[in-house]
Parts: C-alpha cells; structure tokens; sequence
C-alpha cells in the first residue's frame, strides 16, 4: 500500500541564467512500513525533498499525496494539523523545546492536537528508546544521543503515518549514531513505522531497506536491494 | 601588560557589530531619547525654579548686581571701580531725601539717579517711552504715575515735591516722563530716575547733601559685578582694602559694603524642597532608563551570545568584548541625545510656567533660556545612565566561555532541578515556563511596567488628596471679604484715628453690597492695634513663652528674641477686634464654649472676649505661641480709660487673612462690636466680611469689581473664586506634570516590553519553526505568545498593586501630611483601572509583534 507518493514535484530558485533545479521532477513512492534513505551529496536536493515530503515547503509545481491526501492542496493552517496527525519529524539538530521536560516534549504534538494521550503507546515508545528513567529531565540535562532519542520519541508518539528524519545523526559521534540509528531501526519495525531518512553517509543509509540516490535534484540510480519504484 | 595596538580592530568590530542590530539599536536609540528627554526636562525645570527663586529674591533686593558699596564720595567711586576683579560698576545716587507729594503717602517713592548700564541689573523695564536724557526728564513708574492720576504714558508733565534737606522746605520742580517703567515687583515702593544730565544741572546740591551726615541726599552706593559669584563678601573687601580704604568700621577712611543677600544662599542650593525634589527627579529618571537600557543590551547579548562566544575563540578578550560594547553604548548615544535634549528642553519650557505659577513663589514668568549647563547635565546624566546600564551585560559578554556560547539557544541556568509535571506541553503553562526563562529580563519588564503604574497612581493620589475646601478655606473663610486696599498691602496698621481713616473701610461700600441681589449675610470687623493695651504685672507669662535674657517674655524674629511690643511701657500692645456675630459665625473654636448663641450674648455683657490664637499651616494651634486659655481672666486698658477684666469665654482659630489685618500679632481678642464703639470709635473699620446666595458668587463677584474699579477705587475686595482659579492651577499642575511623566515611563515602559517580547520572539525563531514542524498550528503559536504577554501583565498587576500600595502608604502618605492642603487618601483605583489596559496590551502588542517578523517560512527559519 502507497503510503507516500510524489508525482513531477519540482521547486525551482530563481528564473532563467540564474535558475537553480533544486527538485527536478522526482516520482517517488514509498509503501506502508518500508525504511527508506535518500543519499545524496550536500546541495543535491535531498533536503529539498524531505522538506516538500512534510509539507514544511510548497514545490513550484507537482504533487505530494500522503495517506491519499495531496497535502499542497491544503491551507497554512490546516496544512500543520495534518502534518502533526501525519507525518513524524526528527531534525539533525535535535530541536527540543527548552522549558519543557522530556515526557512533555514527546507529547506535544498529541497536547497540541488536544488529543487523547495513549499511554501505553507512549510509555511503551519512551521504553523502547530507553528514556524511562529520564521522563522528567529537562533537554539541557541530557546529552546528544539522548536528547535525538527524545527527537525521535516524539515523532513516534503521535503515531504519524510516516517518519521523516533528517541526518538524524548529523551532531552525533560515530558510536552514539549506530545506537540512535539501531534504535530508530528497531522502534520502526517494532512499530511498523514508514520512515524516510535523508543522510549522506552510505553506512548509515545501507541500514534501511532501499536506498533512494539524488543528484542534482534527480533521482539517479535504482539501487541494489530493492529497485526503484519512480 | 603590553599595550597591543588593536583600537582599529575593536573599532572596526564595534561598527560591524553595531550595524547588525539593527532593530536594538533603534530601540535602543528611543529608549536613550526618552532618557534624555526627561533628564532635560528635569533640568530646565528645576534650573527654572531655582532661577524663579533667585530672581525674586534679587527682585526684593533690589537687583542682580553681586554687591554695593555704600556712601562713597565720587573720587572714591572712581579710584574703587578701577580695580581689576571689578567687572561691572554702576553709581545708583540719591537725588532727593524724599518725595512729598501727597499722593505718595501711602506709597512711598524714591527718586534717584541711577547709571544707565545698571538698568538691567535692576531689573528696570521701561513700557513706554525711553531713559531720561535733559535734566527735566524722568522716568517713573507706572503705579506712581496712576496714584498721580495720570495715565501711565511718556510725555506727561509731573509736579514733584522734593524735600531736598531734612527739616528744609520741599522744593517744587517739574518734569516730563520720559519713559514708564513697570512697578518694581515685591516691594510698595515708587521709584523715578533722573539723567545724567541732571546731576550736571544740581551739581551743588548734592554734594552739599553728600557731606551732610544725616541726609539721603547725594549718597554714592556704588553697586558691584565680578566674573562670577563665589566669595563677594571677600571680593568686595579686597577692592576696598587694595584701593587704599578699609574694612574696619573703627579705622579711617572706613567703607561699608555689603554683599546682595539673594546671592547669599548661593540660589544654586535652592531651597531644601526644591532640591529634594528635583534629585528625586532625576533619581526616577536613572532608575527608569537604567531598567530599559540594561535590559536591551542584557537581551541583545544573550542573543548574539554565540557571536560572543565566537569573538573568544578566535582570540577577542573579555575585556576588549567590553570595549566593543561600550563603544556601541556611545555610538547610540550620539544618536539618541540629541534629539531628547530638544525634546526635554521644549517641554521643560512648557511646564515649567505653569509649575511656577502654581507654586507659591514671585509669578513672574522668567524663561530659562537654553543654558549650556543644562544641556551638559543632561547629557552627562544621560551618558552615565547609558554606560551604568552597559556594564552589567558587557561583563557577561566578556566572560562568555567559547564553549558555551556555542549552544543553541539560552538555556538559563544548566543543571537545575528536574520538572515533574507531565502537562507542560498545554499552551498556557508553555507560555508560564517561557517568561522564566530569562528571569532577570523578566523582571526587569515588570518593574519597569510597574514604575508607570506606581506612578500614575502616585499622581492621582495626590491629586484626589489635595483638598479643595481645606485649600479655599485656608485662603478665606467667606465668599468675600471687602476692605480698604490698604488692608491687602498690610497697610492696615492705624497708630491713631486719623491714620485709622486713611486706611478703613467705607460704610457706603458696605451698605453697596448688602442692596445687592447676591447678598446673604455679612458683618463687620473692626481693629485697633495701639489702642488697647494689657498691663505687663496683670499677665501671668506662661512657661512655654520664649524670654530673653532680662526675662522679658518675647517672640523669635530675624533679629533674634525681640520683646513683645509694648514691654518696655509697662503695657503691651494688643490686637483689639470688634466683631458682628456673622463673623463669630465663622470662627472655629478651639476651646471653651463652643455654641455660638451663648458666646454671643456673652459678649453681649461686655464681660467676655474671645482670644484668637495663631495657628499653623494645618490649621491647629500653635501650642508654643498660646497665651491664654478659655476661663482665663485678664485686665485691659482701653485707650485711657480704667482698666477692666474680662473673662475669656472661648479660643479660636485666628485665621490670619480672615480675622485679623493679615499680620501677625502677640494678642489677639476679639469683642462685639458694640463693646468696642463704646470704647473706641467707629473708624476703625477694617473689613466686612460676607456670603452669597447659593448660585450667585459670580454676581457678587462681578459687582465688587465693578465697584472697587469704578466708584471707590480706594476699596478692594477679595473672594473665594479668585482663589478657586489659584487652586484649579495647582490642582491642574500636578496632574499635568503627573501625566506627562507617567506618559514618558509608561512610553519607556512599554517599549522596555515590546523590546523583550521582540527579541524572545527573534530568539527563538527556530523553535518555533520547529514548534511548527511538528505541528503547532500559528493560531496556537500566537496564542501561545499571547498567553505569556498576559503573564507579563498579571504579574505586573500583582506587582504594581503591591509597590503602589506600599508607596502610597509609606513615601506618599509622609509627603501629603506635610503639606497642608493634603489630606492624604488612600487609592489604588488607577492601578485597578489600568489592569484591563495591561491585560489588552499584554495580549495585543505579543501579536502586532509575532506579525511583523512571522513572515518568514518554515524551512527559512529552521536553516537559520
């Protein structure tokens, strides 16, 4: 089942001589429960992508149909409430809100949505990330790798239909990465969560189950395990 | 230490600094303006009061010259002005021992001859006409003139008696006014000056009068200006001694000087009050622009902490960190005083007329004129306002660690206490966390809110607390009060019944207004002051009475403890008034019987008096002063007749301007006005005192003008609606002096908080982004930021109630019961009344804010 789809998306810069194809026609479709990464070198446009997949930037032209729903058809306002019922987001810089705590950091995209808090779901996700004994720290007492798990609880905890990490390990040392990223891998399958992650280490994006390659605002090769689907 | 050459480099990074903050520095820039503006305005007002102070007090003296020497020969003059600390001189010469015309019997005028160069220094102001030039033209003032009868123009031929000699005929001579000069101000006294040419002319005379010992006459006073005021009692002992006179009243060639006494308090002390209030002024204005200025380097360095941070690690001490900073203090400065002096100097000049009018001192209206003083003292003020406020944020910036520095956005304090609570993430406590996250910026909003509050509800306490009927009733104890003019010049003072008629009030002026419409009831006074006396041996001198040496009981004045009049005789001098029972009606007792039905038929007896005890600006008695009490007996001598013994019924409250001829006096009694015809007469008329019908004050008002202008000019009058006008204006500057300066704190106050709320909202755009991100609508967003503008308010409500409350209980309630006309009230209904204001603002301007600078997108924000 289609669970991301992207059809001729493009997001130009600038017009003529001075064009820059930041997105160039990318058709990119990711089933329910796949982990997908999106390599590419710095200025290739992957960020670019991720942005347009959360809605966070409109494309200059195309579609991006999350859970059968063109999200770019959607006003500003209502844009941010499907992203926050939708869509999971861990950003390289683990973008935690200072004042609050790490239990009302990962709740509030749910508190924000004035939503009934799952419990069990949310302890079971705080267990798994192994935060249980941190709930009530505050991000400025946590360190790097804990404060990215706290990231990626909070995505989780919403139970978004996709995941969308961006070089989720891009302030970690190599060490902290792998757990972080071993965790992000077995939370996803535990919880059969789609995820697309942007990273441009090879290592790190051999542990997903496909591999998307971007260059130049394309998608460049088909990769080894699973073929592409564009 | 080695001395690096770096002043380029800093410079340079204090420049580029400086243009990348923009939005402080304007702020910035403004906050400095409002500084500056009210530190001039503080100057120019006080400067202006201390002026008004000073040049009435020259006005009395005489002049602004800084000293006279007095009766010195014309060589004299000549040999004493050549000295080098003599920076100014002029001769003011007595031309005529006296001038007797009778029309200036009641107003004394001098004539002299006066250098022209010191018609300033005396403030002459000619209205109409010029200086005498022939010896047959003078100048004189306006008043004379009119007691003259003439119209107050140049031109006018005047017939003057001048008694030339002491016990020589007057002489006859006649003039033409050259010019009319305004009354002198302060003083009962006419003034006409002659011309040089005149001197020439009368040559003879005065110098004959100037070897004349006791004769006005042709006395040199030579009056004095050096470069400027410090020491001219010395100054003016050095020019006499080094021109070869002496200071020494024994030894010969003995001159006498004299230093003015308006410079002897120096003027720039001022007086206690003044000087109290104006550094309590600029005490208020440091705090206010302290609070805002720290605050907007102590925001501006938190958020370019980074770049602090960045400075240190590649190589920039704290110290020169420091130096940038001050740098760009100064630069904001240049930029922000400027416009403030100007500002501050034109509203000082509005203010500071009606502050003068309203206080009590000469209504003149003497504008400051833009002294560089008080453009330097504001700016200094200014200056060391802005540099104390840097300090504190430049240190920090100077102690950031590179390591530090290089977080993502100011955490507060690391390693505090966990939180445990699991509903942080609803908006309202979000918004409540967010205002602790820079404490001290916090607060420092809050207090500076608050200054305005506690301020505004300062004002309106004292105004509320000024009492109109304690005021009025102060002022006049009647709706009128009708008397000879004599009486409001303290000329009533009759030494015997001729003088007594000179100076009473007409019976026809009366019977005028008892047929008006307007009129209600009345009665009246009568005064004699010499006529009545109290034999020394019959009065017990009560303990708390003052005595000089000999045991003479006496009274405290300029001249020390002087004996109460009368003593020396064997008699002493009392005030003795004859009154109606309209005027018993206004009395208020302090002692003894109080209804007035059975003082009057006691009075009746010619058994009784009432003593009129003197009485403080609040109203009570002056224990210390108290020479009788109800009960006491005491034995009078009427003229020459026995004496007699009365017993005194009741103590009153003598009001000064009410009950007696406006002067102070040791004994105060009053009779009925049958006891004092009998013993007296009936020409001691002093004054009459009445009330209108309800609603008709202003006919009343109308007629006694009318009347004292056009049918008895002699008479005048004096009513309770002049005074209302009087108490309007001060009423009138103290609110507008209140609302101006609650208008500028509050100015300050509220950029002091759109200034946090703007940089909180630029610091933490990222958050945002990411509050975005992960779903937070901008509805929430904003309302999120409207919450935590409300919090602000609330907690400046609660915190301006608290301050206000304690300000106006202990400062303010201090203040008001030392002045009389204050009864303090307790309020707080302007702080109630501005908490809705605060709630809107607290929820509107996070908004206004949040739109100017939420235009970015998301992923702008987010790559920041």
């Amino acid at each position: 089942m289609e669970i991301l789809k992207t059809e001729h998306l493009k997001k130009y810069y600038g017009k003529g001589e001075t064009c820059v194809k930041a997105l160039d026609d990318v058709n990119l479709t990711v089933e329910k429960g796949e982990f997908v990464s999106v390599v590419g070198t710095s200025g290739s446009g992957k960020s670019t992508l991720l942005n347009m997949l959360g809605g966070l930037d409109r494309p200059s032209s195309g579609e991006v149909v999350v859970d059968g729903k063109n999200i770019f058809s959607l006003k500003e306002e209502a844009l941010t409430i499907f992203r926050r019922r939708k869509i999971g987001f861990v950003f390289q810089s683990f973008n935690l809100v200072p004042v609050l705590n790490v239990y009302e950091n990962i709740v509030l995209p749910i508190e924000l949505d004035g939503n009934k808090i799952d419990k069990s779901f949310v302890d079971s996700v705080i267990s798994t990330l192994g935060l249980k004994n941190k709930i009530y720290a505050l991000p400025s007492q946590l360190s790097g790798g804990q404060q990215q798990r706290v990231a990626i609880a909070r995505a989780l905890a919403s139970k978004p239909v996709i995941l969308l990490a961006d070089e989720p390990t891009g302030n970690l040392d190599s060490s902290t990465s792998q757990d972080v990223l071993g965790l992000l891998k077995t939370t996803g399958e535990r919880f059969a969560q789609t995820m697309v992650m942007i990273t441009h280490n090879e290592e790190i994006a051999q542990m997903a189950h496909r591999i998307v390659r971007i260059e130049d605002g394309k998608i460049a090769t088909p990769d080894k395990k699973g073929g592409c689907h564009a | 230490m080695r001395n690096v050459r770096n002043n380029q480099a800093v410079r340079r990074l204090a420049q580029k600094s400086f243009r990348a903050n923009r939005t402080r520095n304007l702020v910035a820039a403004i906050a400095i303006m409002l500084t500056s503006l009210l530190f001039t305005s503080v100057f120019t007002i006080g400067l202006g009061i201390i002026k008004d102070v000073q040049r009435s007090a020259m006005k009395q003296a005489g002049g602004d010259a800084h000293g006279s020497i007095k009766n010195i020969t014309q060589e004299q003059y000549e040999i004493l002005s050549r000295h080098p600390l003599v920076k100014e001189h002029g001769r003011d010469i007595v031309v005529a021992d006296s001038l007797v015309n009778p029309e200036f019997l009641k107003r004394h005028v001098e004539m002299h001859y006066l250098d022209q160069n010191m018609y300033p220094h005396w403030f002459v102001n000619i209205i109409d006409g010029k200086e005498p030039e022939t010896a047959e033209e003078i100048l004189m003032d306006k008043k004379s003139m009119e007691l003259l009868g003439l119209e107050p123009k140049a031109g006018c031929q005047v017939a003057l008696e001048m008694q030339l000699f002491p016990g020589e005929a007057p002489v006859k001579r006649s003039f033409t006014v050259s010019g009319v000069m305004e009354p002198a101000e302060g003083m009962n006294v006419g003034f006409v000056f002659v011309s040089p040419k005149y001197l020439e002319k009368y040559a003879e005379e005065i110098r004959t009068g100037s070897l004349a010992p006791s004769c006005n006459t042709g006395k040199i006073y030579m009056y004095v200006l050096f470069a400027n005021t410090h020491g001219i009692q010395k100054k003016l002992g050095q020019v006499i001694t080094d021109s070869g006179f002496s200071t020494d009243s024994q030894a010969p060639g003995y001159i006498e000087s004299n230093t003015n006494w308006a410079y002897l308090s120096d003027g720039a002390e001022g007086d206690p009050v003044t000087v109290l209030g104006i550094s309590a002024a600029l005490a208020l204005v440091m705090v206010t622009g302290y609070l805002i200025i720290y605050n907007i380097f102590h925001i501006s360095i938190i958020r370019d902490i980074r770049y602090y941070g960045l400075l240190k690690t590649i190589g920039t001490t704290g110290r020169q960190i420091k130096r940038i900073l001050r740098r760009q203090a100064v630069y904001l400065c240049i930029i922000g005083t400027p416009a403030g002096l100007l500002l501050g100097y034109l509203a000082g000049q509005i203010l500071l007329p009606l502050i003068i009018s309203a206080s009590t001192q000469s209504g003149s209206q003497a504008p400051v004129s833009p002294q560089p003083w008080i453009f330097a003292g504001a700016t200094a003020f200014t200056v060391a306002t802005v540099l104390i406020s840097q300090w504190k944020p430049g240190r920090i910036a100077g102690k950031v660690s590179p390591m530090e520095s290089l977080r993502y956005t100011d955490h507060g304090k690391a390693y505090k206490k966990q939180k445990k609570t699991t509903d942080g993430g609803k908006l309202i406590r979000m918004a409540f966390s967010n205002l602790g996250r820079s404490k001290s910026s916090t607060a420092v909003v809050i207090c500076s809110l608050s200054l305005t509050v506690v301020l505004m509800n300062s004002t309106y306490t004292i105004t509320s607390s000024i009492n109109r009927e304690t005021f009025l009733s102060k002022m006049i104890l009647c709706e009128d009060i009708i008397g000879n003019a004599a009486l409001w010049n303290y000329k009533y003072y009759p030494l015997d019944e001729n003088s007594a008629a000179e100076t009473s009030l007409s019976e026809s002026f009366i019977s005028a207004c008892t047929q008006q419409e307007a009129f209600a009831d009345g009665g009246r006074i009568y005064l004699s002051i010499t006529d009545v006396t109290m034999p020394v041996e019959s009065w017990e001198i009560p303990d708390h009475i003052l005595k000089t040496e000999s045991g003479a009981p006496a009274r405290l004045t300029p001249d020390g403890l002087t004996p109460l009049s009368g003593y020396e005789n064997g008699g002493y001098f009392v005030d003795m008034h004859g009154i109606d029972p309209f005027v018993l009606s206004k009395m208020t007792v302090a002692e003894g019987e109080r209804d007035t039905d059975v003082i009057w038929k006691k009075l009746q007896t010619g058994n009784y008096l009432i003593y009129g005890a003197a009485v403080d600006d609040h109203q009570l008695v002056k224990d210390e002063e108290v020479k009788h009490h109800a009960g006491d007996k005491i034995t009078l001598r009427w003229r020459d007749g026995q004496p007699k013994e009365y017993e005194i019924i009741s103590v009153v409250k003598k009001h000064q301007n009410s009950l007696g001829n406006r002067m102070s006096s040791n004994f105060s009694y009053y009779v009925s006005a049958e006891e004092f015809k009998e013993n007296l007469s009936d020409v001691y008329l002093m004054s009459y005192l009445l009330d209108t019908k309800e609603g008709q004050e202003d006919a009343m008002a109308d007629f006694l003008k009318a009347y004292t202008t056009e049918i008895e000019p002699a008479m005048s009058y004096e009513s309770r609606q002049s005074f209302e006008s009087a108490f309007q204006e001060m009423l009138g500057m103290f609110t507008i002096v209140g609302t101006g300066l609650t208008a500028i704190i509050g100015m300050i106050g509220l950029l002091n908080f759109v200034n946090a709320l703007l940089t909180s909202i630029s610091i933490r755009k990222r958050e945002f982004a990411m509050m975005e991100a992960i779903g937070m609508t901008r509805r929430q967003l904003v309302g999120m930021l409207m919450a935590e503008g409300i919090f602000y308010s609330l907690l400046t409500a609660i915190f301006s109630l608290a301050a206000s409350a304690a300000f106006s209980l202990t400062a303010l309630r201090a203040a008001g019961s030392g002045i009389w006309f204050i009864h303090y009230r307790f309020v707080l209904t302007p702080v109630l009344a501005a908490c809705p204001v605060l709630l809107v603002l607290g929820a509107l301007i996070p908004k206004a804010v949040y739109a100017l600078g939420g235009k970015e997108s998301v992923v702008d924000k987010l790559r920041e």
